[in-house]
């Protein structure tokens, strides 16, 4: 859920930093988002664990060529690699879906 | 908390068998690298399929036990308060530096691990396996 909320194009950041207590995305009395064919209670940026967001950054160091310990990609935690490998899946999933998207409007 | 980024962090964990509630043993659970998460799961069974003969059963073999020691070798990082059954005296946990699944790793001596009792042990083997796996919650999350 995480790689997919930064292509969203709703605009979450002042909610987030507290300005904001009242969602314009959220019908009252009916908090369940549904994203990408998966249903959440609630908004979906909150869903998101301090874990999933630091997987990502730490993907996006990894896609730079950087790794978060010392050594080889072999020295890395498994459980992050696990978490590399989803992302890397769910990014190709949403470039897929964007290249369908184009091609619609060519002729 | 354990974010599963760090290779040297750890999570505290009481075990749920723990009787002493107010002061519980205190175990630190840290992470696996690939290396070593695969030779902990291909520990834990053995199928042997080829025979000659073709009415034979394929053989499967569960090593659960030393799965479980296994994980508890390389995946516990420390504890604190636990009690020697002999002495009665907190153990002071020095660990063994052995070669395993291809480098020098720090280990729980067999004689640490020979105090934990069997429910303790599993127990902790499944939190270091879990540990060390994207469950299907974090998965979707």
């Amino acid at each position: 859920m995480a790689v997919h909320l930064g292509d969203l194009t709703v605009n979450c950041r002042s909610c987030l930093s507290g300005k904001k207590n009242q969602c314009e995305y959220e019908i009252p009395g009916q908090e369940i988002w549904e994203l990408y064919g998966e249903r959440y209670r609630g908004c979906p940026f909150r869903i998101v664990t301090r874990q999933s967001a630091n997987f990502l950054r730490a993907f996006q160091f990894y896609k730079e060529g950087y790794l978060p310990n010392a050594g080889s990609w072999l020295d890395q935690p498994a459980k992050m690699l696990d978490a590399f490998e989803v992302i890397e899946k769910e990014l190709k999933a949403i470039e897929i879906e964007r290249e369908k998207r184009r091609n619609q409007f060519k002729r | 908390m354990l974010t599963g980024i760090d290779i040297n962090s750890t999570r505290e964990y009481v075990s749920k068998l723990d009787p002493d509630k107010e002061h519980p043993t205190v175990f630190y659970i840290g992470l696996l690298d690939p290396v070593l998460r695969a030779e902990v799961d291909d520990e834990s069974s053995t199928y042997e399929m080829s025979s000659t003969n073709p009415n034979d059963k394929a053989r499967v073999r569960l090593n659960w036990n030393k799965r479980q020691i296994t994980a508890i070798k390389f995946g516990l990082r420390g504890m604190d308060n636990f009690l020697d059954p002999q002495t009665a005296k907190p153990v002071e946990l020095r660990f063994d530096t052995i070669q395993y699944a291809g480098k020098m790793r720090n280990a729980v001596p067999d004689r640490i691990i020979a105090m934990f009792p069997n429910e303790l042990r599993q127990e902790l083997a499944e939190v270091i396996l879990n540990e060390s796996k994207l469950t299907e919650g974090e998965q979707k999350n």
